[in-house]
């Protein structure tokens, strides 16, 4: 019988923690790459309506990463802010 | 003997958790960095929206109304030397021009008066002549549209539409 090592049940719970961050960053850059292809498509057809909403939507995603970077580098402190 | 703890585990004490952990942080970390890159590339859009609205496009001469019979075509330069456009007498008596790029490798495309249709070429594109919408072939996009205004004896070119 092996005996679960308090250590190691920490380190299990930080692998699931970013495990889920990273999906949550990897699904976000996903979208943002849909709407940079999207301005682009846009861009070339000599159009430039969507421009301004692709750029806005793309930084509050990239907000969003860096609100979840955050709690990615507090992992390591062993704390997490509520 | 064989309970007793590999040399190796001893010497290197790294856990598969605790390693994967690190290689997943580090690598969320960079993928925040493609996304700070992704946004910054929108913005180049935005950048090149706002330069284009600056840039005014020249009202240019481009041919004479008698120059051009019903089912013609004439070439031309617009809005710099550098960009090659045509210029089209429909069958129907309207007059329409574009890029004469193709939308999808650049090309340039020819009017056949017979179908009243700018084919490409290089990959057997096929476009409208009176709208410019793609017809068939490899293009994905119509041709990018010049305004005209026809004058009593002059064809102008003013601007690129959706510019
Ligand atoms: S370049 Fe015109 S169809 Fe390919």
């Amino acid at each position: 019988m092996r005996r679960i090592n308090p250590i190691h049940a920490r380190q299990e719970q930080k692998l699931q923690a970013i495990s889920a961050l990273m999906l949550m960053v990897m699904v976000l850059l996903l979208i943002q790459l849909w709407l940079l292809t999207l301005a682009q498509q846009e861009y070339l057809a000599e159009k430039s309506t969507l421009a301004v909403p692709t750029f806005l939507a793309s930084v509050g995603c990239f907000l969003i990463n860096l609100w979840l970077l955050h709690y990615v580098n507090n992992l390591d402190k062993g704390e997490t802010k509520k | 003997m064989s309970d007793k703890t590999p040399t190796w585990k001893t010497d290197f004490p790294i856990e598969a958790t605790t390693d994967n952990y690190v290689s997943r942080r580090e690598f969320t970390r960079f993928l925040v960095l493609v996304s700070g890159a992704a946004a910054t590339g929108s913005g180049y859009f935005v950048i090149e929206k706002f330069a284009a609205n600056r840039e005014a496009y020249p009202t240019a001469v481009v041919a004479l109304t008698s120059e051009l019979a019903p089912g013609h075509a004439k070439l031309f330069n617009y809005p710099t030397e550098n960009d090659p456009a045509i210029l089209i007498h429909l069958n129907n008596g309207g007059y329409v021009a574009y890029r004469q790029r193709c939308t999808h490798l650049s090309c340039p495309v020819n009017y056949r008066q017979d179908s009243d249709q700018l084919k490409c070429p290089c990959h057997n594109g096929v476009f409208d002549a009176a709208t410019g919408a793609v017809l068939g072939g490899p293009p994905r996009r119509p041709l990018p549209r010049i305004m005209i205004r026809v004058g009593q004896d002059r064809i102008y070119a003013l601007g690129i539409q959706g510019s």
